[in-house]
């Protein structure tokens, strides 16, 4: 782990250290969040370039992943409030519609969508879980929340995610 | 525990993310369940779907200089300081605050008594009457005939402006 303190005192180097760190995490908590690859890079940059900016206010006894992705979800959010969000979710089909489309999905494009229906918090905590391995205390730190409340928000998503599965997309289940 | 729970907490089993003794009862209650077996593949199906979602996406989200671009992005900035609200801007902000509020508190005193609105009075003849109750119903009146407006200030107070 990088130190703080040489990260408060704009080490340039302990910079790209922590990139080198941290970007497969943030990438896929972007990714979670704006379901978009473009998206996500450009939120990713972002969200790096206004944690060098306010370096000096880091605490260092503070866990900084956990700031940081506190960076990157707000990117996130302002992201999905000014672009009406990205091409997943406004691909999701209106409730009580089936997609007649749907047979033509592959899985990946159906598992896209389902995560579409989902929260953004439930999103970055599949995302986080999936793509980076993580456990639910490790999740749970860095999002400020307790392990059984991420095990909650996960198998609600989970569940979710299962039943948009089966009601548009029967196939997907035979 | 009956299916319905076991179902429900199939994809933390399946993320190895249940204690050993609530892992042990759904293993358990899978081996004898051919449905909740059945339900399993399912979440598998969704499980690998998810993880294979990002392997996919992987190298198109390759961040190569990702460091490099912010430094050079951020060359010659200041970092923000600790000091959220410093004592300068705090002094501009009183300023222009308390300007506005002079700037509106004269506006409101002075606002009914413009140079033009005291010549109309002072040029209008005065005539003074104790009335019961207001002429005025409507607000303004204008009598075309004598050139006058009648306008009621308050209740029984009415401004008369003439126009010769």
């Amino acid at each position: 782990m990088v130190d703080t303190e040489r990260l408060r005192q704009g080490d340039e180097e302990a910079f790209r250290e922590f990139v080198g760190e941290t970007e497969r995490l943030l990438m896929s908590v972007g990714y979670g969040i704006l379901l978009n690859t473009e998206d996500a890079r450009d939120a990713v940059q972002d969200a790096y370039l206004r944690f060098w900016r306010s370096r000096e206010r880091l605490d260092s006894a503070g866990y900084i992943r956990a700031y940081l992705v506190q960076i990157l979800r707000n990117v996130c959010l302002t992201m999905l409030k000014k672009r009406a969000n990205a091409v997943g979710i406004d691909e999701v089909p209106e409730q009580g519609k089936r997609d007649n489309t749907s047979s033509r999905l592959d899985e990946k494009e159906v598992i896209s969508r389902a995560m579409a229906v989902l929260k953004e918090k439930e999103r970055m905590i599949v995302a986080m879980i999936h793509y980076e391995n993580l456990d639910s205390g490790e999740v749970g730190e860095i999002l400020g929340l307790s392990a059984s409340t991420v095990r909650s928000h996960y198998q609600n998503a989970r569940t979710r995610m299962k039943n948009y599965i089966i009601r548009y997309f029967p196939e997907f289940v035979r | 525990m009956d299916c319905k729970e076991i179902r429900n907490l199939l994809p933390l089993f399946q993320r190895g993310l249940l204690d050993a003794d609530t892992a042990k009862a759904v293993s358990g209650h899978l081996v004898s369940c051919a449905q909740c077996r059945e339900a399993l593949e399912l979440e598998n199906r969704i499980s690998a779907g998810l993880d294979s979602l990002f392997d996919g996406k992987a190298d198109e989200m390759k961040l190569s200089g990702i460091a490099d671009r912010v430094l050079e992005e951020s060359t010659g900035e200041k970092p923000v300081s600790d000091v959220r609200f410093p004592v300068k801007r705090v002094f501009y902000g009183g300023a222009l605050a308390a300007t506005v509020v002079f700037a509106l508190l004269f506006s409101f005193l002075f606002h009914h008594t413009s140079i033009s609105e005291i010549n109309l009075i002072r040029e209008a003849p005065v005539r003074t009457a104790l009335l019961n109750h207001s002429p005025v119903r409507a607000p303004e009146i204008r009598d075309i005939q004598r050139k006058t407006t009648v306008t009621r200030l308050k209740e029984n107070v009415v401004w008369i402006s003439y126009k010769n």
